[in-house]
């Protein structure tokens, strides 16, 4: 595997975040993987702002892992946003929820989410998210991220 | 003021007798005036009867040398009378006695008819009595025709009084024989009274007595007061009008009636007149016949020349033929004939004596004649005849004198007594017509303040102000009053000041004026009214010492005259004033008093009601204001749960899915530090936390529920239910289960809930059939009547104990144990909160280890 980021995981919840990283970590997944712990960093990461100001935009993660809930901006608003922008516009998002019956899931598709899995993220549930996205870009290495 | 005059016009009571057809024999109750005048009738008739029976002929003809009433005609007024009487008798038998009666009647009458019509005489003219009275009758003892018509109408009138009411034109027809019996019976009456005969004596025929007229005449008004009385005509005209009426209308007839007679005297005596002239020329004649005849003898005589025998002979027969007519004439007169008799002797002796002269001339000459002559006989007779026809002249001129007397005097008399009559019938007819008049008058008075009244109510309900509603009734009430100026003041709260209420037509600068006026004991008549609290009438407020502060005012604007009425609430106190103004002095007369009270009453309500829905609004509008914040409440409340549930979801589980994520991490990585006893533990604390997050989950979706808005849909219960066994089933790989599905007819509801309760029933009845070889389920359903559709699902599980069969559907309530059987005891609580919200029911029927079937339904809905 090489250096390209392959997953952003925005997860406020320590443990959460361990659980998932660690599930990850088993398929040998986690190698490039940020992890940050609010919306806000999430979108400052994306779109280089911030803490990450000057970071190259053009290098966008393959996939990013969203909590619905999140410190700051809820995962919703990100998606919004990442929807929104013409440089994220496709970037492929599988939220993360507490529960199938949460009211938000059908919210996060409407804003085009491609996927969601339900916490904790075990390896099973992730490959389902994955292969319901209908691609392996992870695995095939090629972002569908138009480049500007 | 006395309530309104209500008037009932034909066509009610009619139509309720149609509407009340169904009922055998709905007659209106018994009359007095039908039973008085049925027993009047039966018991003259029976007077009568005696009367013959006893040969006093005051009763059988009460008008001394009039036609009697015939046996046969007592006897159907006796029948007649007693059918009128028996009508109003309450019973079956009394009306069946009636029918006899009235068929006992029409039929001697009709035979009478018969008898007129053919001539044929089967004897029942003399059946009772013999008749011995010969007056205006044409057959001995036979009903008089008209009599017979008048029984024949009136049997028939009474045989449709004792059918059952309902017949739409019988009231019509019963009142038209009515008054054609009346008129008969008038007529008959006049023509006693007046002596007319063609009144009571058709086709001269026997005619009928007058006391048979006065009979019809009760009987054809009882049958028109039936008439009446059903159809709900009253008389309203009233007693003294009445009176009046009935009085005039004597009047006229007896006038008339005298008219008649007097012309008809008047026409005699100058007959007797014209035949005294007559008689008086008749004897002259025959005078002057007489003398004729001796002047012709005498120059024959003398002369010997026949030629003057003409002249004697000629006057002979003219004499002879004179006297018989003379006889014929003084017929009337005995003393007349007597002398006449006297004179026809002498004359013929006369005769006899000039004709032996003549015939001694003839044969022997003058001197024999002159002989004859000489005896002095001739000239005896001559002066005889003359004294005798002198006499018979002086009677006839007396008489005649008499006669002209008797003439003049009819004359005299009439020509005073009509135009008296006369006179004093216009008088009654026109006090009568003014009378009627006053009463129209009055009666469009109440109506035209009824009007009023009406249309102020219909303001009084409608959604205009009160000061509208009460410019509206004054301006209503002003119409009615010409020149009268109405005002309504309105007493503030504060009891003290008086405010503007209305006054549409008062000048506006002085409605300003009085606006808030403080009320006292010489306020002008509406602050008097309304301090001292009684009606204060001032006719002239430019004398008026309660006005001495305000006359300028008042007079400045013209106003002369305030009548001022307090006006009051139920409870006594005081709401205002109404008052009439007039632009000259005046006082009231007791009609404006009713007026005015009537408008104290109407402005009452008004105010009262304004008032009443003023105090509704503000209490509505109070009430909206605390509808408002509840429901802000209420809604902080849901949000407040939302976000409750949100956190539940959420928070609640975070630490769930750490406990259940590191256990099964421990388990994955860290295996091997762990000896089986400690595997099957951390194997416990997952599939607890997992239970516990579908507890949560579940928990979740009940309180959803309450919230969630139903979208109605049609769904295909059948499909929906098969669907739901076959995902469940495919769950259960292991399990041996056969599923008995009937036809389940189509549902409207929500289909994701109600397709939750198709999950928890059928889930629920193969978790608890796990203990069968074959877990047996069974779906179907069938007609509720009233709760619509029943389905239910029917399994050979474990079942319950129907003792905590009220427990079952609550929330956690569970009957079995979680070794026994797993669940979160959520299930059953939220199928009863979906059918319930479907406006259906659930309940369930079980046996300890023989199964349960669970019920719900779902209405029946467009």
């Amino acid at each position: 595997m090489n250096n390209q980021l392959e997953i952003l995981l925005v997860e406020d919840n320590p443990n959460d975040a361990e659980l998932a990283i660690r599930a990850l970590k088993k398929r040998n997944l986690a190698n490039n993987l940020i992890h940050v712990e609010d919306g806000q960093a999430a979108l400052d990461f994306l779109f280089g702002t911030g803490p990450y100001a000057g970071r190259d935009v053009q290098q966008q993660p393959k996939v990013v892992l969203l909590d619905l809930k999140l410190p700051k901006v809820d995962g919703i608003e990100v998606l919004r946003r990442v929807r929104a922008d013409e440089r994220t516009k496709l970037l492929p998002v599988v939220m993360l929820t507490s529960s199938r019956e949460d009211r938000d899931v059908i919210e996060t598709y409407k804003l085009g989410a491609n996927s969601y899995i339900v916490k904790p993220v075990d390896f099973e549930n992730f490959s389902e998210a994955v292969s319901n996205l209908g691609m392996y870009w992870l695995l095939l290495n090629e972002p569908p991220i138009r480049k500007p | 003021m006395s309530g309104p005059i209500v008037y009932l016009r034909k066509g009610f009571a009619h139509r309720q007798g149609m509407n009340a057809s169904p009922v055998p024999i709905s007659r209106p109750p018994g009359s007095a005036f039908l039973r008085v005048a049925g027993a009047v009738v039966a018991i003259v008739g029976g007077a009568v009867l005696a009367g013959w029976a006893t040969g006093v002929h005051s009763l059988t003809n009460l008008l001394p040398g009039t036609v009697t009433m015939k046996p046969n005609t007592a006897l159907a007024f006796i029948l007649s009378g007693g059918a009128m009487f028996l009508l109003q008798m309450p019973g079956e038998r009394a009306r069946h006695a009636a029918r006899l009666c009235v068929l006992g009647a029409g039929g001697i009458a009709l035979l009478t008819l018969v008898e007129y019509a053919t001539g044929w005489n089967p004897g029942i003219d003399e059946l009772l009595f013999r008749d011995t009275g010969t007056v205006a009758t044409s057959h001995p003892g036979r009903m008089a025709p008209n009599a017979a018509i008048c029984f024949v109408l009136t049997a028939a009138s009474l045989w449709l009084m004792g059918r059952p009411a309902g017949n739409a034109r019988r009231h019509l027809i019963l009142r038209w024989m009515g008054w054609l019996v009346v008129a008969i019976g008038f007529f008959a009456m006049i023509g006693h009274l007046a002596e007319f005969s063609a009144g009571y004596r058709w086709w001269n025929l026997t005619g009928i007595a007058i006391h048979t007229a006065a009979l019809f005449v009760l009987l054809g008004a009882a049958v028109v007061a039936f008439a009446w009385r059903e159809t709900g005509t009253r008389w309203l005209i009233g007693p003294w009008l009445t009176v009046g009426f009935a009085c005039g209308l004597a009047l006229i007839v007896a006038v008339a009636a005298y008219s008649h007679r007097s012309t008809t005297e008047l026409v005699e005596a100058d007959a007797w007149v014209k035949h005294t002239h007559e008689v008086i020329g008749k004897i002259r004649e025959l005078r002057s016949d007489l003398d004729e005849q001796q002047s012709g003898i005498r120059g024959f005589v003398i002369t010997g020349n026949e030629a003057f025998l003409p002249l004697a002979t000629n006057a002979i027969p003219k004499a002879r033929k004179a006297l018989p007519e003379l006889r014929e004439l003084t017929a009337d007169d005995a003393s007349q004939q007597a002398r006449l008799a006297v004179l026809e002797k002498r004359i013929a002796e006369r005769l006899e004596f000039s004709q032996r002269t003549i015939d001694l001339r003839r044969t022997s000459g003058f001197d024999a004649a002159a002989q004859l002559i000489a005896t002095g006989r001739g000239k005896a007779l001559s002066d005889q005849i003359r004294a005798g026809l002198r006499e018979m002249e002086a009677n006839e001129e007396s008489l005649l004198a008499s006669r002209r007397a008797q003439s003049g005097a009819i004359t005299e008399r009439t020509l005073a007594i009509l135009p008296a009559g006369v006179l004093v019938s216009v008088l009654l007819l026109t006090f009568g017509v003014l009378r009627l008049n006053g009463e129209a008058a009055a009666r469009r008075r109440v109506a035209e303040v009824l009007a009023w009244e009406k249309s102020a109510l219909e303001l009084i309900v409608s959604a205009l102000s009160l000061h509208e509603v009460l410019d509206g009734v004054v301006r209503g009430l002003e119409k009615q009053s010409p020149g009268a100026l109405c005002s309504v003041l309105l007493l503030d709260p504060d009891g003290i000041h008086l405010r503007h209420g209305a006054g549409p037509s008062l000048p506006d600068a002085y409605n300003r004026l009085i606006d808030g006026v403080a009320i006292g004991p010489a306020v002008g008549s509406c602050g008097t009214a309304a301090y001292a609290n009684r009606q204060v009438i001032v006719s002239d407020i430019g004398s008026d010492p309660l006005w001495a502060d305000y006359r300028e005012l008042a007079l400045g604007h013209g106003l002369r005259a305030c009548w001022s009425t307090p006006i009051h609430n139920g409870r006594g106190e005081i709401l205002g004033t109404f008052a009439i103004y007039y632009r000259e002095p005046r006082h009231p007369v007791p009609a404006e008093m009713e007026l005015i009270a009537r408008a104290v009453h109407v402005t009452r309500i008004a105010i009262e009601r304004k008032h009443a829905e003023e105090e509704i609004r503000q209490l509505n509008a109070s009430l909206e204001g605390r509808v408002r914040e509840r429901t802000a409440q209420l809604e902080t409340a849901v949000k407040e749960l939302d976000a409750f549930s949100y956190s539940v979801s959420h928070d609640l589980r975070a630490p769930l899915r750490a406990v259940d994520g590191f256990s099964r991490m421990v388990v994955e990585n860290h295996a091997g530090l762990l000896d089986d006893d400690g595997r099957r533990m951390l194997g416990v604390i997952r599939s607890e936390t997992q239970r516990m997050g579908k507890l949560i989950d579940d928990l979740l979706a009940f309180s959803r529920l309450g919230r969630q808005q139903i979208e109605p849909a049609q769904i295909d219960m059948h499909a929906l239910a098969q669907a739901v066994f076959n995902e469940l089933a495919a769950r259960e790989p292991a399990r041996k289960l056969r599923l008995d599905l009937h036809p389940l007819p189509p549902a409207r509801g929500a289909s994701a809930m109600i397709r939750q309760v198709w999950v928890n029933l059928i889930g629920n009845a193969i978790k608890f059939t796990k203990e069968r070889d074959v877990g047996e389920i069974g779906i179907g359903s069938r007609d509720g009547g009233e709760d619509g559709q029943i389905y239910f699902v029917k399994d050979n599980g474990a079942g319950f104990d129907m003792r905590y069969a009220d427990k079952l559907f609550g929330v956690f309530q569970r009957l079995h144990t979680e070794r026994e059987f797993s669940g979160t005891g959520v299930g059953l609580a939220l199928i009863q909160r979906i059918v319930q919200r479907h406006g259906g029911r659930a309940w369930a029927e079980a046996e300890v280890n023989r199964g349960a079937t669970f019920y719900f339904t779902l209405p029946n809905k467009r």
